[in-house]
């Protein structure tokens, strides 16, 4: 393991699936990487406003305020808006994944994901590998 | 489900014997309820499409996490992630059933094998299977072992209490108590499944037995499918009951339905297969 040389990168995970934010923190943590979870947009916008992560993993499809609506918050933030964005989509979202690239997102992961390639792009946009 | 409107509007010209037009006849029908039901129903495939997936992606997830070879995980964490699998997998399992229930039910062909069942032992497995589930619920059976037999179809009223429990620990998302009663009243067998969790508002509540309905409630809002009620309101009623619910918000919700005992001449017929 490597989690000696990572140091403790935060990630926010948000996503509405308890299920699916279990899956993404112990792929990260077993990393090394510090992780924390909100359930959906509006937690996390308030969780943002407290302390900033060094990466937010972000599902699209959330009741309330759902990914873009976050991106957008974001993208309209001194504060949070060089924090970097992975978005996390259904298969046949592709309008919503050019609305979060136009709005600045790093990247995607496609659900169901492999989590070892997960942590890699995590990685690889944190800097902290080559892609 | 109504056949389409193929043609919402008519017009029709009105002729004297002579054949002179006398006037003209327009026919409007009111379409509003099909669009709608048509705007549901497409809803309802991107839900379930979603619903499907989700759970997918946990089962695929975490059995991937399992083979991880770059990472080590401890006894405990695997032994969680195999519960999360399992699950997941179990609400995959109950999404099917309920969609295969509805177009069963649809299509009328909707079948029943209607036995005289012993509820204590149903009540039993359905909470068993659900306390695997939750860490933050208790469950609170109260179950006389002295009840008489229902007439039921076995699985179908697992499926039933199965879906009413689901939704309590769905909608009770900081945990607290499950209640689940069996009594004899009025000569036939009353259920209940009660939560202290978010309630249904009285706008709501009228609908939640509605076929694709779902109440923006909870934490997380909408979430399922709509079909849950619908089809345990179908099948408590083809086995000759009736379901209803009270609830009051930031109270917790109660879901009723009642069945026939079973008659004796079953009971013994039961007995006698059974020995």
């Amino acid at each position: 393991m490597e989690s000696s040389s990572i140091g403790s990168k935060r990630i926010l995970i948000v996503d509405d699936e308890a299920s699916l934010r279990t899956l993404v923190r112990a792929n990260l943590e077993v990393d090394g990487l510090e992780v924390s979870e909100a359930v959906d947009g509006i937690e996390a916008m308030r969780m943002l406003a407290e302390s900033q992560p060094d990466l937010i993993l972000l599902d699209i499809m959330m009741p309330g305020k759902d990914g873009i609506e976050v991106l957008e918050d974001l993208a309209a933030d001194e504060k949070l808006k060089g924090i970097p964005v992975i978005l996390l989509t259904a298969k046949g979202e592709q309008e919503d994944l050019e609305k979060g690239a136009a709005l600045g997102a790093r990247g995607h992961i496609t659900k169901p994901f492999d989590p070892e390639q997960m942590v890699r792009t995590v990685k690889a946009a944190l800097g902290m590998i080559r892609r | 489900m109504a056949p389409p409107v193929k043609r919402p509007k008519v017009v029709a010209v009105a002729r004297d014997p002579d054949g002179s037009i006398a006037g003209v006849v327009h026919v409007f029908r009111d379409i509003s309820e099909y669009k709608q039901i048509d705007r549901m129903k497409s809803d309802f495939v991107a839900t379930v499409s979603h619903e499907l997936r989700t759970p997918l992606t946990s089962i695929l997830g975490f059995s991937k996490t399992l083979l991880r070879t770059d990472a080590r995980f401890s006894d405990a964490s695997r032994e969680s992630f195999l519960l999360e699998i399992v699950r997941e997998g179990e609400r995959l399992a109950r999404l099917i059933e309920d969609v295969l229930s509805v177009s069963r039910i649809e299509a009328g062909k909707l079948r029943l094998d209607l036995k005289a069942i012993d509820v204590g032992p149903t009540v039993g497995q359905v909470v068993k299977n659900m306390a695997r589930l939750t860490s933050i619920h208790n469950f609170v059976i109260n179950v006389a072992d002295d009840l008489p037999r229902v007439s039921a179809d076995p699985d179908k009223l697992y499926q039933v209490l199965l879906n009413l429990v689901v939704n309590a620990i769905k909608y009770s998302p900081d945990g607290g108590p499950i209640t689940v009663t069996a009594i004899e009243r009025d000569g036939r067998m009353r259920f209940e499944v009660a939560d202290q969790g978010v309630g249904i508002s009285t706008e709501h509540l009228p609908h939640v037995f509605e076929r694709f309905y779902r109440a923006a409630r909870g934490k997380g809002g909408a979430k399922g499918t709509g079909l849950g009620l619908f089809v345990s309101k179908s099948l408590v009623e083809q086995m000759g009951g009736t379901i209803r619910a009270e609830s009051e918000v930031g109270q917790g919700s109660r879901f009723f339905f009642d069945l026939p005992l079973a008659p004796a001449e079953e009971v013994e017929a039961e007995d006698k297969i059974a020995s």
